[in-house]
């Protein structure tokens, strides 16, 4: 998208609008579908046992053993997710745009893929393939993380191509080896810094999409956080109330980030669509 | 076939926060005249414009067309044609519905809208893209496509806004002749925004000079360019030499630059001793000869220097001189003579008589401010108040 | 480090770029940097194309491996085809709701110049929204619109709405609607928002001069230039809500047959009758997803063509 030209105030026309007290109307009566939902899971995670408020559910919850484990194996399979595909991501975006050209298409085609082969599908061919597999991989959540970087994919190239086209790497790339600077030392040097941001919130997102992810561990039977919080709701409904609280604002912290990363680009807030 | 509109801009006012972008412009638009709003950028001209077309409201004054006030005229209202910047083409449509789409508003039939377009896509001299996307022409036809658009409603007044700006050099240059040709043809009232001198003093009837929200000059091409009013329009309106000189003989007009002696108009009332400068462009400085003799410095308006430096512009070339008396001036001569004064050379230029114009002058002891073709600043407008007014005449010509 | 160590990577370049050394040495390059793609496609196809293919295959062949079509023609019967009609429904319905209502408030969010933290408020929320799917979303409504939810509650006491009489229930097509629009709203103002910020004030500006009414240059100008992002991205919308799993399992806990809720019993063991239908499934919504992007990405391709 191109920004307009700054100098000139943008919407101030007289030319015909939708008057704006009919715009915040709307907006409001928006975003109490939204606010309302979260209110009523609040007050209810707040509900003592005998009808007082109180922040038992909170203190309870989150004092589990069981919780405790889950959520670490949870923040683990990010940061591994997370690692693995950016080492794998990052190179394949770069190389895309400086020397293969001819297989963008492909590539754009192959991250998309996952909106076609959507987790509950992917669960089942991947249980398909691997269930023979060495025990080290599929009895383990390693599996997970290698499914995960497949699910980061649509999104985490979306990120770096915009990433990519915003700092025109041609030009980078040719200036940084004229300067007598290494293949590897460009993308380390010189590239990397420049993507840094759109590494970051596709980081983030890839983060806030696996802490809430359930569809593939609960099917793939590994204790990740949303599986036990599904656990939780069949028997204890405010401390399943508590604890989606607690991812909502896991995933806020991730957003916020994400926005705080790209306030200085104007372009892709479409980094901060996932998948489920 | 256009009717012939007289368009008044009437003390207009606008302000956007604390920044004033217009501040009481006065311009009155005969019939069939094409006025450039000419000015550096943020100096309130498009503003200007925006204002005509209705896009934006005046605080104060208002917008008179043909004798009636249109201010609060909403801009689908007002029979304006407008040519923007760039990008202004709507991408679903082809070059020939984006002719159409003002007629079409108007509810004219079919055959009717068809044939005004075409022969408008005729008239910019595209009458084969008609069928095309504004993605599919290159900015020059996408701008004459703009044009085409803008007239297919038989606007009472042309507008257009920088609509060369976007533009290769080459295009610009053959556009804004065929825009002329075009609006002389139809003989339609037309103001012309645009941050480009040389398009301004092409293709205008009048110029007006803008900045800081105000008028600074309104006069036809030459005068803005051969009798600018005040610092600013000579800074502005092509290139010109500013040269520190000491006022020496006020009651016979003469000043020093170094050990030069200058004539120039307009010293009667100076003190002697005071610092100012004069204004000369590069084709009154006359180079005459190559400076042996040394009383050829003490002649009257000539300046000895070195040339430091030259570049070829085709059919003049520009020599850079360094005066004695310490400034760097330019002068433009014939390329046929350019190649006798290579840098290194000295030189000896004569200042056309009556060609030289004295601005800022100061009192004895304190150095001119010197503004380099840029807009006059609000402080050094504050701290010399009486200065600018002197020089200032928003004269309507 | 001499000036001629420091220069031999650049002489290296530009002599394998433009050298004169031949066509041999350009073909070699042009395929070799294809290796750079390597690690990129093994691994898609690894953990991507393989299971999905399998699932494909296995969907014609039975547990002993025996070709057939039992499966894909049972697609079409009984609780199957109720389950794709279920499935549809929802995704048709939410990818309309949440395209009108997410067109709407991008469009308001963007056109109102105050606040000026409106925007990167509404737009961050929407990432959180858009992502708050699944488990926590479908406990956020049990709470909000559940046989003893808030809202539930206070409809009940206050105004005298008995929701379950009505036959309102989250275990529904309709209760999972309310549910999904929760993120197909803001997933649509973070795909439509681009695409209307790329609507140029000129265009508006120019139909205006021209002698258009603001309605009027909705209807010529405005929508068919937002038509196909707008189409685009319902059809995202229609995918996402189709394949939604999560939400749906801890919202209905079978209730209500949908495509990707019966696969999962099938895979987690809970119909043991005839597994291979859990891959018919598969390869069931595989299709209807692949047709759901094919129509996307052409439409993509015309919206950015006018965008730039």
């Amino acid at each position: 998208m191109v920004a307009l030209s700054k100098d000139r105030p943008r919407h101030t026309s007289q030319a015909p609008q939708a008057p704006q007290t009919l715009k915040v109307l709307w907006l409001v009566l928006v975003a109490s579908y939204f606010v309302i939902p979260l209110l009523a899971t609040a007050v209810f995670s707040l509900q003592g046992p005998h009808g007082q408020y109180s922040l038992a559910a909170f203190t309870e919850e989150l004092s589990k053993a069981a919780f405790l484990r889950s959520f670490l194996l949870s923040l683990r399979l990010a940061g591994e997710t997370i690692v693995v595909s950016i080492v794998l991501m990052v190179p394949t975006a770069y190389w895309v745009h400086l020397r293969l050209r001819r297989a963008r298409p492909l590539v754009e085609m192959i991250s998309f893929l996952p909106f076609v082969v959507s987790p509950v599908v992917l669960a089942v061919g991947v249980e398909n393939v691997f269930r023979k597999g060495p025990s080290w991989f599929v009895g383990s959540p390693n599996v997970l993380v290698a499914v995960y970087v497949v699910l980061s994919f649509p999104f985490l190239y979306r990120a770096l191509d915009a990433g990519l086209r915003s700092v025109d790497i041609r030009t980078l790339t040719e200036a940084s080896q004229s300067l007598g600077v290494s293949g590897p030392g460009t993308l380390g040097r010189v590239i990397l810094p420049n993507l840094a941001s759109a590494i970051l919130a596709g980081s983030l997102l890839t983060f806030a999409i696996v802490m809430g992810e359930f569809t593939i561990s609960s099917l793939l039977l590994f204790n990740t956080f949303g599986v036990y919080i599904d656990y939780v709701g069949t028997n204890q409904a405010t401390g399943a109330a508590a604890l989606s609280l607690i991812s909502f604002v896991l995933t806020w912290i991730a957003m916020g980030g994400i926005a705080l990363a790209l306030q200085r680009r104007g372009a892709g807030r479409q980094f901060m669509i996932g998948g489920r | 076939m256009t009717r012939m509109t007289s368009l008044v801009l009437d003390g207009l006012h606008k302000s956007f926060g604390s920044v004033a972008a217009l501040d009481g412009l006065q311009l009155d638009l005969a019939p069939g005249e094409l006025i450039t709003l000419l000015g550096p950028s943020g100096c309130g001209k498009t503003t200007a414009l925006r204002i005509v077309a209705g896009f934006q409201g005046p605080d104060a004054g208002s917008v008179i067309l043909d004798g009636r006030d249109i201010t609060s005229t909403p801009p689908n209202r007002r029979d304006m044609g407008m040519v923007f910047q760039s990008y202004s083409l709507f991408p679903n449509m082809t070059a020939l519905q984006n002719v159409e789409f003002g007629l079409r508003v108007r509810r004219r039939k079919a055959p009717e809208r068809r044939t005004r377009a075409t022969n408008l896509l005729e008239m910019v001299g595209l009458p084969h893209i008609a069928s095309r996307y504004a993605h599919q022409l290159s900015g020059g036809q996408q701008q004459r496509v703009a044009l085409a658009r803008a007239l297919a409603i038989e606007p009472r007044v042309l507008l257009l806004d920088e609509p060369l700006s976007a533009l290769d050099a080459k295009v610009r240059l053959t556009l804004r002749e065929e825009i002329r040709r075009i609006q002389l043809e139809l003989g339609i009232t037309t103001l012309y925004v645009t941050h480009d001198q040389e398009e301004a003093l092409s293709i205008s009837d009048r110029v007006a000079v803008m900045a800081e929200g105000r008028l600074q000059q309104v006069g036809t091409p030459r005068e803005i360019y051969s009798a600018p009013a005040n610092d600013f329009v000579a800074g502005f309106v092509g290139l010109v030499n500013r040269i520190p000189c000491k006022v020496t003989h006020p009651g016979s007009g003469l000043v020093e630059h170094g050990k030069a002696r200058l004539r120039v108009p307009g010293t009667t009332d100076l003190p002697v001793g005071a610092n100012t400068e004069i204004l000369v462009r590069p084709e009154a400085l006359v180079p005459i000869d190559h400076g042996g003799s040394p009383d050829s410095q003490t002649d009257e308006s000539t300046l000895g220097g070195m040339v430091v430096a030259s570049s070829f512009l085709g059919a003049t070339t520009r020599l850079w001189i360094h005066t004695a008396g310490g400034s760097v001036v330019a002068a433009d001569v014939p390329s046929s003579k350019g190649a006798q004064w290579m840098a290194g050379t000295a030189v000896t230029l004569r200042v056309t008589p009556g060609a030289a114009r004295i601005v800022n002058t100061s009192k004895p002891g304190e150095p001119p401010d010197s503004q380099e073709q840029a807009p006059p600043s609000p402080g050094s407008a504050k701290s010399r108040p009486d200065q600018r007014r002197e020089h200032l005449t928003t004269a309507r010509g | 480090m001499t000036t001629a160590n420091a220069s031999t990577p650049d002489t290296k370049t530009l002599s394998g770029r433009s050298g004169p050394r031949g066509s041999l040495n350009g073909w070699s390059r042009r395929h070799l940097a294809w290796l750079g793609l390597l690690p990129f496609l093994a691994y898609s196809t690894v953990f991507l194309v393989v299971p999905g293919i399998s699932v494909a295959v296995s969907a014609f062949h039975t547990q002993s491996g025996r070709f057939t079509t039992t499966y894909v023609v049972a697609l079409w019967h009984g609780q199957f085809l109720a389950a794709n009609e279920n499935s549809i429904e929802l995704a048709v319905v939410t990818a309309l709701s949440g395209g009108i209502v997410g067109l709407l408030a991008a469009y308001c969010m963007i056109t109102l110049d105050r606040p000026r933290w409106l925007r990167s408020f509404v737009t961050t929320f929407s990432g959180v929204a858009a992502n708050f799917a699944g488990v926590p979303l479908a406990f956020a409504f049990v709470a909000t619109l559940g046989t003893t939810g808030a809202v539930t509650k206070l409809l009940a006491n206050d105004l005298g709405i008995n929701l379950d009489k009505l036959g309102f229930s989250l275990a529904s097509v309709t209760g999972l609607s309310v549910v999904y629009t929760y993120f197909q709203v803001p997933l649509m103002v973070l795909l439509v928002a681009p695409a209307i910020d790329g609507l140029r004030s000129e265009w508006r500006e120019a139909a205006s001069n021209l002698g258009a009414s603001g309605m009027r240059f909705w209807r010529h100008v405005g929508l068919p230039i937002l038509a196909p992002s707008i189409l685009g991205a319902m059809v995202l919308l229609f995918a996402s809500a189709f394949a939604a799993y999560a939400t749906a399992v801890a919202l209905t806990s079978g209730l209500v047959t949908l495509v990707p809720t019966l696969i999962g019993s099938y895979l987690s063991g809970n119909v043991i009758v005839d597994p291979q239908m859990g891959q018919a499934l598969g390869l069931d919504m595989i299709v209807i997803l692949l047709i759901a992007v094919s129509a996307y990405l052409p439409l993509q391709r015309r919206a950015s063509r006018w965008s730039r």
